[in-house]
Order: C-alpha cells, then structure tokens, then sequence
C-alpha cells in the first residue's frame, strides 16, 4: 500500500450518528457499521458530475487492495456511471458533512479512460473570507455581535486545465480578494482550497512555497508591481533564484536545485524574448523607470511565467494601460496561457474583454457567484438580472445604437451588512418577495451554465 | 499641441478621444485658460459667444468661467475638498459667481441642483467621504452647473467609475445637455463612451487632430488609420470572439515628435510621403475631415 494513499484512506473521522438522524444517506446502515466516510466527486464520461459519499471499505472489491486513488478512472455500480475520482475530502466534524449526498456502496477501479477529462488544477469549495471590523471599546461591552465586510462568501468553483476564467464584476465585488485567497496569499475564514488535487487551505507558509513554483501572479499596476530599484534582470530572475530549478536525479526523484548565474541570464534572456521584448540584452540592464507601462507590463508577465506556474492569477492586467496596448498584452498573455498549458484566473471588470478571452465567466457581486457559464453565452444571453445589467451597462462603439435603455439605479451596496435573500434584491429590477428573504442557491439552468436567481428555480 | 480647430454648439455634444498623452486635456484646460505653470497659448483663437477669450485679460476671463464655460474633472475622488460639506462646496461656487444672492437663495439652488443630478437635497450636509464615488462624481456635475453655464467639458468624466455606474452618469450627462441645451466638450480614451454621448467626435494624436466630423461618419467609415487602429482595439460586447487587435508601438515623444506625419512610424499603410509632408485635414465626405496622405 503506498504510504499516501493510505493516510488518505484512514485517517477519516467515525460519523456521529446523532447528526445524522436528519439526513437521507442510510442512517440505518452507518450507525450498525461506524465506518469513516469519504465525500468523493466523480466527473463522469458525459461530463456530469456525481458526488457522494463512499465508506471506508466499498463492499465490491477495488484493484489495489481497496485503496481510493486521485485521478484514477472508478466505476459507480450503484449509478453505472464511469468517471475519474477527483476530490477526495475527509471530514473532521459532522457539520463539515454535505447532507443530502448518495452513499457509493460500489466503486470499481476500471481502466484509464482518456475521454474523461483529468482532475481540475484548483478546485475551490465554499470559500469565504471575511475581515473583522475593529470595534471600538464602547462597542464591544455593549454589543454582542460582530461585524464583519463580508469580502467572499460562499464560492465555489474549478478551474481545469489551460483554461482561462475570469471573474467579472463591479468593484467592491470580492474578485480581487477571491484571486489572492486562492493563492493564499490571504487565509480564508472557511472552505477549502484544493491545488493539484492538494488542500492548501489550511498550509504553513512553509509548505506553501515549494507549490508556490506552480501560482503566481500579475498586479493591476506596472508601475507599482516592479521595484524601482532593481533591474529588469534582477526583477525577473528573482523568482529562480528564490525557487531553484527542477530536476530529475539518477533515483526518478524530483529535486530543487539552485540555478548558476549563467543559466540564470539564458533563462531571463528566454523570457524577454517570450514576451517580445526583443533584443533582450537591450532591457536586462533598464529600471522600470526607463520603461512604458506596457514594457512594464510585459516584465510582470515574464516574471509570473519565468517559473512555467500551472496557474496564474491575473488581477486586472490591462487596466492601467492605454487602449491601443491593452491588446497586445491580452494577446501575448493568451498565447503564453495556451502555450504553456497554465490555467488562469483573469480578473477583469470590462466584461467584454473577458467574453473575447476567457473561456468561462463567473460574475460577483457582494462576495457571491451569481452567475457562471461558457464566456459566450453568458454575455449574449446573460440569465442573471445583475449580469443583465452589467452587460448592458458596457457602451458599445456605434453612435447609431444610442442606448435608451434604463440602466439600474444605485450603487453596489456595503459588504458589511449585504441585504437579506438575494443580495441583488435592493437594486433588481425584477425582485419579489421571496427574493428579499430566500437566498437563491447557484443552480445549473443550462449545460454548464449556472444561475443564483429565484427568477429560475 | 498644434493646429486645433474645432466647433461647438449650443445642444450639441463634441468628443475629443486619443491615447493618454494625445492632448486632450490640456485642449480643456486652454479653452479654459487653466493650463500648468509654463504651458501657455502661443497662437490661435478660441471664440465664445463672440469673445476672443485668447486676448481676454484675466479677470475677464474669471467671469466667463463657471458662468460661461465650466469643467467636470476626471478624479471625483480628489476634486472636491474632504472638510467642507459638499452642499457648502456648492454653494461657494453659486456665491462667487453671482454676488449678492440671500443665503436662503443659496440654499434653495443648491437643493434644487443636487436634485436635477439625482441627489437627495437633505444630503447637502453630508461630508464628501460620505458619498460613494458616482455620488461624488453627480455632485461634481451639480457644482458645475451651479452658475448655469453655456458649456460643458467632461474631462474623462467615467474613467474611474464602475460600468453601471459610468452608465449612469453618462445618461446624466446626456440628459442635461438635451433638457438644459448645454454645448458639451467631452474628452475620453474610450470610444465607445463617444459614440454613445456624442453628435460630433475629434481624434487626437501626438497632439494633433488627425480626423474630425459627424460620429455617425467616423465610427461607419473611419478614415484614418489611427482611427480604424483605435476602433479595431476596442472588444466590443457584440458580435462573436475575435482576437483583439492592436496598434503597435507606442505613442511618440512629444519633445522630438516623428517628422511629417506623426503617425508614420505606427502606421501600416506608410508611404514616403508620409515621412517628408505633413498631411492637411482635408475634407473627404460632407463634415468629414481627416489628415493622411492616403486620401
């Protein structure tokens, strides 16, 4: 049994029976047989996805001596259904545990299937972040309840492979603080991360940084992002000084390894010459300061590349620039994602852009996913009366089609104190009762694209 | 900045769009006679109502502003002073202007202009803190149109506003101009935001006029290259995917700016001509003008 599967498998805490007396998986069954139960998602061959629960020892017979593996194609026989395991998630306390999910009795190891698509490169659940409000002395003798801005709440989502997802949405939205949670740059309040099949939710900084290798970033702002005292050379080889390189030594394991100067100088020339800033011995010597935004721009892609991440957080990338550059970079940063077979996270606020690049959007507001589909679709026919909004809010370069639309009134309210039900409900055109004191849950309307708005359920 | 000439009338709306460094703004700022110490207008004339406000001597000059011509900036944020209340920032700019006006005068125009930009009255007390940027930017409009001025210029007036929001505050503008008359100056880098508000459009480059005319006319068949580059950069929300295009290189400096015309080195229909002459704007269509070689 290989030592990583195993703590996989084991280490699961015995469910409580009293809890469960309310949920629908069996109670019966589990109370009889105390098994440690595993919350598992299954991405099925016609790209549904299943989820359940499985017991500590499936009662048909898995390959391996019974052992669940990531990434591995398993066969549900309870649902016939065929599909790649890819979360694997144990759970310390009952209240972590999903009601309502299926009990897999039957789970066969098949063979590998390569139409099911692989395991997601971040995969986040339920992830909220919420930043206290300092009270002052009065406050906190008198008043029991804390505050607090309520910054992301409750998302979730993946992010597969290669593929580019943006996050739209006004500002006071959460996209910026949904981007750095990710990466841990920032703790979340609760939720789960999972990177590479990893939860980094809850890592030290210490185990953080060799994953660090495959997240990086790029700031809004060139001219702030860069340090003025340090020259492009310096700028973009930090990152492989701080990491090393990754090599295969003579036992099939993989090591760090610190770079020479040499090799340092090929690599930093490489890059400039991947982000067109050609020669490249005519930059390794600049500041920033000798720089246009846009060159600037490009030293803080090549930075994020320099290490080939397997996912970037870009944080408004462009919107410092001016029109006639912001495309380049676009394009370049594009190229570099497609090449390089990274996933990215594409912060933007001008929806348009994101319809052009992206290849699924999720729309914020107030810290929720409202809406989240196929870049496409969800500009052209947007469902969410706020996505509706928003895209209709974009002005479009033809005088002839002179918007005489309304546009909704107000503005983003506090994340402080968000309004009851929907959040959207103070500012919808289309609000009714039931929107001001039910929270609509995001639901899947269409194939692959999905909705929180009562309008549709 | 060189050679600009354009034209403005009453209930008509004049886009002036370009890269940042184009000199757009500082075209608001001389109409204005505002310019930064050291910048100041060597020739030419600007004609209000009449006026040669060029030879105007200062405190001439000091009537016409607010009354005749006024300006919202681009920074809501920082426009306005954060200790005095917005409703008594208002009322400074209507005192200053028409002298011996009665306080309670005073305080009725300045209700009466937070509610024409959609401001409640009753948050004239309030500090500018207190406004949430859109508010801001409304509030800076209303204190603009404090003295009933001929003109307005929109510096950038949605840059740093939310799209909805931006929304908002452009179909204010719009709304003002149509119920008000107001001549109107709006200066963007965003095309789109032009197209929308605006009859008339110029587009600067380097410092220069490179085409002018009916926004009908330019955004259908524009005629410069830097036009149809600048048009072509834009994503629009319709249509289907495209990769974004661009206009490569980037905008000269304007200490030693490219001979001839200015766009040659950028420009991928360049010829030889185009490095020896400078082109004129010459008239292609009926109240279309443009400045390349091409035509």
């Amino acid at each position: 049994m290989e030592p990583s599967s195993t703590d996989l498998w084991n280490t699961a805490d015995p469910l409580n029976q009293a809890k469960d007396k309310e949920s629908s998986i069996k109670p019966e069954k589990e109370r009889s047989r105390k098994a440690a139960m595993r919350y598992v998602r299954l991405k099925t061959q016609d790209g549904t996805i299943v989820e359940g629960l499985v017991p500590e020892k499936p009662l048909a017979s898995i390959a391996e001596g019974g052992v669940l593996k990531f990434n591995r194609c398993y066969l549900v026989e309870d649902l016939g259904k065929v599909g790649r395991l890819w979360v694997n998630r144990e759970f310390k306390s009952d209240d972590d545990l999903p009601k309502d999910l299926p009990l897999f009795e039957h789970i066969k190891q098949v063979e590998d299937d390569q139409k099911i698509p692989e395991a997601p490169v971040l995969s986040v659940e339920k992830l909220r972040k919420w930043y206290p409000l300092k009270r002052g002395f009065f406050e906190t003798v008198f008043s029991k309840t804390e505050m607090s801005v309520k910054a992301v709440d409750e998302v979730s989502f993946n992010l597969s492979k290669g593929e580019i997802f943006a996050l739209a949405g006004e500002s006071g939205s959460g996209k910026t603080t949904l981007g750095k949670v990710v990466l841990r740059l920032v703790t979340p309040s609760s939720g789960h991360i999972f990177f590479l099949g990893q939860d980094i939710t809850k890592l030290s900084d210490k185990e953080m940084k060799p994953l660090r290798r495959e997240m990086q970033i790029v700031f809004q702002d060139p001219f702030e992002s860069l340090d003025p005292r340090m020259i492009i050379k310096e700028i973009i080889a930090e990152p492989l000084r701080v990491q090393g390189t990754l090599e295969v030594d003579v036992n099939g394991k993989t090591r760090t390894r610190k770079m020479g100067e040499r090799e340092i100088e090929e690599r930093v020339k490489k890059m400039l010459s991947e982000v067109e800033l050609v020669p490249p011995e005519e930059f390794l010597y600049r500041f920033p300061h000798e720089m246009s935004g846009g060159q600037r721009q490009r030293v803080a892609v090549a930075r994020a590349f320099v290490l080939s991440p397997s996912f970037i957080v870009a944080d408004e990338p462009v919107s410092m620039l001016d029109v006639s550059i912001r495309a380049e970079i676009v394009n370049l940063m594009v190229d570099l994602v497609k090449k390089s077979q990274a996933s990215i996270v594409f912060i933007s606020h001008d929806i348009a852009l994101a319809k052009h690049i992206a290849d699924r959007i999720a729309v914020l507001y107030l810290g929720k996913m409202m809406e989240l589909g196929q870049a496409e679709n969800l500009v052209d026919q947007p469902l969410h009366p706020y996505t509706q909004a928003l895209v209709s809010a974009v002005p479009v370069p033809d005088p002839e089609s002179k918007r005489m639309k309304d546009v909704i009134s107000g503005e983003i309210p506090s994340p402080v104190d968000p309004p009851s039900g929907c959040r959207f409900h103070t500012r919808c055109p289309y609000a009714h009762e039931r929107c001001t004191v039910e929270e609509p849950l995001l639901v899947e309307v269409e194939k692959e694209h999905f909705v929180a708005c009562h309008l549709y359920s | 900045m060189e050679n600009i000439s354009f034209k403005v009338e009453a209930g008509e709306a004049l886009g002036i769009a370009g890269e940042s460094g184009s000199g757009k703004s500082t075209v608001a700022l001389s109409l204005l006679r505002i310019l930064p110490q050291g910048g100041y207008i060597r020739k030419g004339s600007i004609t209000f109502q009449g006026q040669d406000l060029v030879t105007l001597p200062e405190n001439e000059m000091r009537k016409i502003r607010w009354k005749g011509i006024s300006i919202v900036f681009q920074g809501a944020m920082n426009a306005m002073n954060p200790v005095y209340k917005v409703g008594d920032q208002i009322a400074e700019a209507i005192k200053l202007h028409d002298k011996g006006v009665t306080d309670s005068d005073v305080k009725e125009r300045v209700a009466k202009l937070l509610e024409t930009v959609g401001i409640e009255p009753s948050r004239s007390n309030n500090y500018p803190h207190e406004f949430s940027g859109g508010m801001r930017q409304r509030a800076l409009i209303a204190m603009a149109l404090a003295s009933n001025p001929v003109m307005l210029i929109g510096d950038e007036p949605g840059t740093a506003l939310d799209v909805i929001v931006q929304a908002q505050t452009l179909k204010l503008l719009r709304d003002l101009k149509d119920r008000l008359g107001l001549a109107m100056i709006l200066i963007s880098h965003d095309l789109s935001i032009i197209a929308e508000t605006c009859e008339k459009v110029a587009i600067m480059y380097a410092g220069k006029i490179v085409e002018y005319g009916d926004a009908v006319s330019i955004f259908k068949n524009p005629l410069h290259p830097y036009t149809q580059g600048l048009i072509k950069a834009f994503p629009s929300i319709k249509g289907s995917r495209v990769r974004l295009s661009s206009i490569p290189g980037q905008p000269p400096d304007l200490l030693h700016p490219p001979p001839a015309c200015r766009f040659n080195p950028r420009c991928p229909y360049v010829m030889d001509v185009c490095k020896k002459d400078e082109p004129l704007l010459e008239e292609q269509e009926k109240g279309h003008v443009v400045a390349c070689h091409l035509y």
